[in-house]
């Protein structure tokens, strides 16, 4: 397999090594703030699959994201399905809204594209918060059930490590195989593209479709974690996280991402805990990444691993 | 039943005017600056509260609203031209969404400024003395105020055209909007216009901001209830197009406080509906020109 | 590919005005013509980046005036542009494997990155260019000529039937140019490609086409052997009035 090179391979290794022996040294607090991070770094991911390898930003991320934890929420509480299905039913759902929204967002370039999928994603909030009967308003859906064998923070843990490894290994396959160089290039140069025989349209709906999918699927498994729902989790803020989360830990690498979410929820709760001011301190974080550190965190040690390779 | 719309059609008047200083603000800022300002509505936020201070500073006599007129959006604008220089400059030339997270770091710095230097209440400000009261009007009370902040509205669209249309540094403004390196190669001094602007259009937030004040209250996160309902304006009416900036504040302003007569919930997916709409048909806005 | 007729209007100025031309299966060509004379525009028209007002394109005897560029390269045409366009942040290889592998038609998933088949073949091309030792390297990052040998190679490696080349040498050193040349016979010569060059350069132009066709303000005004063109008096008061 000479897909990933054997450094990255064992590094994965040391890292999954460490994340299925720490809950053993920590306490629950702390395990529940890892699963924030896993779900987060499925999302930031996906998201990043059409920002950093597709160069189209979505500013309506959140709306797929929370489609997943609604559709598994609704699921479990107005049909009575069974955890795993409503799980499933997530982001097969997610993706099946993302058909009709992708189509019309990807017709529209840079800005446009931005502002539509924003809209998009804003009217599924505004649908989901006033239909009162349905869907809970902005009271939201809570005491969710799950099953038993996943009602602790432990369990779940390990629920949510296996799902992301699933997942963030689907995300690689994807980019690293012929449909992942075409979207790159796609980011590259569009006119260029359609030159040597590639619809733009069809493969940038498709790439959509599929980070709606995995969006939904980090959505469904923190509906399951906080065995809530609100709507919250579809405002435009939460695109902003996510956002903020891949560009802190770097769009043009894959792992990037994932670091992003690892800093951004670790740095969120220790600094909460002291200060009430997170918000400037996190303003004042991305003014100095964009500013100093445009290719992100992993952009960052990639080139201080560089330059100290070469000497 | 009469006066319940008419009532809603001159608040929704008014607050359209307050969406246009806003938004024509954010408007021009990308149309000549080429960035997107998510943090432009901190500026409105900065002016309400500048006006509260300024109105208070003497004890809370209501002749100081009118020196709080003048002075807060200058404060604004005096904030603006320092953030422009400080941290705008170095992303011209960046893509799209750096400009955009960088400015959504903004708002959270300045949201937690103002945290600090005036503590989480609310604050009021008094409808200045002149405008006290109603007058009778077709069988309804119309405020005095309410009207004051409607004609507010086209008086600044035609101070704004004025300057575009009529100075010389309107004319630089726009040939510079139009084609930059152009303008830079025939010897304009491109960086000191971008100030410029960018000054005038937090100037436009500031006074925005003080005109709603006696209006509402002065709170923490009046910044996020008109960020997105600013978009909503700038892409109906045509990024780049101060009359489509009029325009859409209208529209919106009106279809939101009808909207509430009508589906009081579901009034604000009125903005996201027109907003999709235009988007997949019209891209560039009603009054805004294909690039 | 033969051209009917074909007008393009921009505004009110005609930038193609009823040009009407065949060309032969193999045939190597060249038009030239000053600056502004359309040349880009033919080209914009037959590779379907714009569509004509009046006329039509076919290929192969198939009507392909109104489709999508995607559409036409799948019908083994191929195109390089005048300002060099490449995949800057791709590197040379993977330049030139995604459009080999789009010429294949392409599957989403489970291929391995370096996949065997289009490994071989991208590396053929890679050689024939003359990029192989640098084929790792970002193409943004590549010298202006290199890039546009890139351009070249892209056009090239889907295997077009026909080519059509935009200014292939402008900007070019004088050995890279004679290096492009060559690579442009050999490989025509090879694939029995058919070449249609838009070219400034009058030693290329005269080196390697089989028939040349002028154009001036947007009408076809000669065509013939090279030397026939040579010798054209009409042919000689443009470039000579262009030049006084």
């Amino acid at each position: 397999m000479n897909i990933i090179g054997r450094e990255k391979l064992v590094l994965c290794a040391i890292f999954l090594a460490i994340f299925i022996t720490l809950p053993f040294f920590v306490g629950g607090g702390w395990t529940s703030l890892i699963i924030e991070m896993f779900i987060m770094a499925i999302a930031a991911t996906a998201a990043n699959l059409m920002t950093g390898y597709g160069g189209m930003v979505s500013f309506g991320v959140a709306g797929f994201y929370g489609a997943g934890a609604y559709i598994t929420a609704l699921l479990i509480t107005k049909a009575g399905f069974p955890f795993g299905v409503a799980l499933v039913a997530g982001p097969v759902g997610a993706s099946i809204i993302a058909l009709p929204i992708g189509w019309f967002c990807v017709r529209r370039t840079a800005i446009y594209f931005s502002m539509l999928s924003l809209a998009f994603a804003q009217l599924m909030y505004v649908i989901v918060y006033t239909w009162y009967s349905f869907a809970g308003g902005d009271d939201g859906i809570v005491g969710i059930p799950i099953p038993a064998f996943l009602n602790s923070a432990l369990s779940y843990y390990y629920f949510t490590l296996a799902i992301m490894v699933i997942c963030l290994i689907a995300m690689w396959i994807i980019v690293n195989s012929p449909f992942g160089k075409t979207i790159q290039a796609l980011r590259e140069n569009q006119e260029r593209a359609n030159f040597i025989g590639i619809n733009i349209r069809r493969y940038q709906h498709a790439i959509f479709i599929i980070s709606s999918f995995f969006l939904a699927v980090a959505g469904s498994l923190y509906c399951g974690f906080n065995q809530n729902v609100f709507a919250d989790y579809m405002f435009w803020t939460k695109t902003f996280d996510i956002i903020i989360v891949y560009l802190l830990g770097g769009i043009y690498t894959f792992i990037g991402p994932t670091i992003g979410a690892i800093i951004y929820i670790l740095a969120n709760k220790i600094i909460i805990r002291y200060t009430e001011y997170w918000p400037i301190i996190l303003g004042l974080m991305i003014v100095f990444i964009t500013l100093f550190m445009p290719n992100g965190m992993a952009g960052f040690i990639w080139s201080r691993i560089s330059t100290t390779k070469k000497q | 039943m009469f006066e319940l719309v008419f009532g809603q059609i001159i608040s929704g008047l008014s607050v359209g005017m307050v969406f246009f200083l806003i938004a024509v603000g954010l408007s021009m800022v990308f149309g000549t600056l080429r960035v997107l300002n998510v943090a432009h509505a901190s500026f409105y936020m900065l002016g309400a509260y500048l006006c509260y201070t300024i109105t208070h500073f003497l004890g809370p006599s209501s002749g100081m609203f009118w020196i709080a007129l003048i002075l807060a959006p200058i404060g604004v604008a005096i904030f603006g031209g320092i953030l422009e220089l400080l941290v705008l400059r170095p992303i011209y030339k960046r893509e799209l969404l750096y400009q955009l997270i960088l400015t959504f770091g903004l708002i959270l710095i300045i949201g937690d400024i103002v945290k600090l230097t005036w503590g989480v209440q609310f604050y009021q400000v008094n409808i200045p003395w002149p405008l006290l009261g109603t007058v009778s009007f077709l069988g309804t009370r119309l405020s005095y105020y309410h009207i004051f902040m409607i004609a507010m509205g086209p008086i600044i669209l035609i101070l704004i055209w004025g300057l575009l249309h009529k100075t010389r540094l309107g004319r630089v403004i726009r040939a510079v909007t139009y084609n930059r390196d152009m303008s830079s190669a025939l010897g304009v001094n491109v960086s000191l216009v971008y100030t410029i602007v960018f000054m005038f259009a937090s100037w436009l937030a500031g006074l925005g901001g003080t005109l709603m004040a006696p209006m509402a209250s002065v709170f923490l996160g009046m910044d996020t209830t008109v960020t997105i309902e600013c978009f909503i304006i700038i892409v109906i009416g045509g990024f780049g197009s101060t009359g489509g900036a009029f325009l859409g504040a209208i529209v919106f302003g009106l279809a939101n406080s009808l909207g509430i007569l009508v589906l009081p919930k579901q009034a604000i997916a009125f903005g996201f509906i027109a907003m999709a709409a235009v988007l997949v048909v019209r891209p560039w806005g009603l009054l805004g020109k294909p690039e | 590919m033969e051209v009917k007729n074909l007008k393009k209007y921009f505004g009110g100025i005609s930038a193609v005005h009823n040009v009407t031309f065949k060309l032969e299966a193999r045939e190597i060509s060249s038009i030239i013509g000053p600056n502004g004379a359309g040349k880009t525009t033919l080209f914009n028209l037959i590779t379907g980046k714009l569509s004509p007002d009046e006329g039509e394109v076919y290929l192969n005897g198939e009507n392909i005036s109104r489709l999508q560029p995607f559409q036409i390269c799948h019908k083994k045409l191929g195109r390089s542009f005048q300002i060099t366009n490449i995949f800057p942040k791709l590197s040379v290889f993977e330049n030139i494997q995604v459009a080999i592998l789009s010429s294949r038609g392409i599957n989403k998933n489970f291929f391995n990155r370096a996949d065997r088949m289009v490994k071989k073949e991208t590396m053929e091309v890679l050689k024939n260019l003359g990029l192989a030792e640098k084929k790792d390297v970002w193409g943004g990052l590549l010298a202006h000529g290199d890039q546009k040998l890139l351009d070249i190679g892209i056009s090239l490696a889907s295997n077009p039937g026909l080519i059509l080349l935009d200014e292939p040498t402008a900007g070019m050193s004088p050995q890279e140019t004679v290096k492009t040349t060559e690579l442009v016979k050999k490989l025509a010569k090879e694939r029995g490609m058919t070449v249609l060059l838009i070219e400034h350069d009058m030693n290329v132009v005269f080196s390697i086409s089989e028939t040349i066709r002028v154009m001036h303000q947007g009408k076809l005004i000669a065509e013939g052997k090279p030397d026939e063109i040579k010798s054209n008096n009409r042919v000689q008061q443009i470039y000579l009035g262009e030049q006084g």
